[in-house]
């Protein structure tokens, strides 16, 4: 197993197999879950819940796939399970479901609190973020996974459980939508209307 | 011309910023918080309050149901027939206003035409 994590300690809910767990991947998940939601409070309270989910049901896990991944997909589910629920705190949050997701406008959040974003990029990046989440959750994901994270192809697979081609198109796709919306967005913003 | 330029640069600019995000180190105590975390999950009993809860009402939505169709397939239908058998007099004695009777309707129902 890479990463010496052992799997049948974490099985028998060993406590220091899973403290080795946490520090093996705490820091990844973590990043991960600043890549979905840009808060550092919010990022660590997901990343300990996945580690707490994973604890849950670490029985489940089937031998010889990979923890990193299958923790990831934890990880990336409690995440977006936050985002529908922040978003369904929101105003006529019930009717946006009925139209089509292309439509929603781009919104700023206002928490935005990503300490690996230096000072010049940030405004780049809460546009960047705020149009990511507008995305659908799998085109989201793949964009995250290999553009953010740094994955390549074939682990993004894994982690999304689908093939490679498919990884391949939803990343045009994402990178088209992104587009799209980048440009509704930019060309609303008033500073660049003559 | 130039406004269509300078949106294509922030977009390019904008989706660079994916790339230029640093990796975090994890806030300090992150471990043993999250053990922390763990161990409660752990320590807590098998059968939690919200779940015994969540039973117990899904029991009296189950009792109600069965009792319901119980009722509705051992009670005898008591329904009276409905028969047609008013006629234009009931009708009048029923709404007949004060002093208005079947025989001064019959009457002026020739006449008001006229």
């Amino acid at each position: 197993m890479p990463l010496d994590i052992d799997i049948q300690a974490l099985k028998n809910k060993d406590e220091d197999a899973f403290r080795h767990l946490v520090n093996t991947f705490g820091k990844s998940v973590f990043n991960l879950c600043l890549g979905i939601v840009p808060n550092t409070e919010d990022a660590e309270d997901l990343s300990q819940e996945a580690f707490v989910e994973a604890y849950r049901s670490i029985n489940t896990f089937r031998e010889g796939a990979h923890i990193k991944t299958w923790l990831y997909r934890i990880a990336i589910n409690k995440c977006y399970d936050h985002l529908k629920w922040t978003k369904r705190k929101k105003r006529h949050a019930l009717l946006q479901p009925l139209f089509n997701r292309d439509e929603e406008p781009i919104e700023i959040p206002s928490n935005f609190q990503h300490p690996g974003i230096v000072l010049e990029n940030k405004e780049h990046a809460k546009v960047l973020y705020a149009a990511l989440e507008t995305l659908p959750e799998n085109q989201h994901t793949a964009f995250l996974l290999y553009e953010m994270q740094g994955m390549n192809y074939k682990e993004v697979a894994e982690t999304m459980t689908v093939s490679v081609s498919s990884v391949e198109a939803l990343l045009f796709r994402a990178r088209a939508a992104l587009r799209k919306k980048l440009h509704k967005y930019y060309y609303d913003n008033t500073s660049f209307k003559k | 011309m130039e406004t269509n330029q300078n949106i294509e640069k922030a977009i390019e600019s904008t989706l660079g910023a994916a790339k230029n995000i640093n990796s975090v180190d994890v806030p300090a105590f992150y471990a043993d918080r999250t053990m922390q975390r763990i161990s409660a999950v752990k320590n807590e009993p098998f059968l939690s309050a919200s779940v015994l809860l969540k039973a117990a009402a899904v029991l009296v939505l189950v009792c109600l149901n069965a009792y319901t169709i119980k009722y509705v397939f051992e009670t005898p239908a008591q329904q009276t027939p409905v028969v047609a058998t008013a006629t234009i007099d009931d009708l009048v004695n029923d709404y007949q206003v004060a002093d208005i009777s079947n025989d001064w309707l019959n009457n002026n129902k020739t006449t008001s035409h006229e």
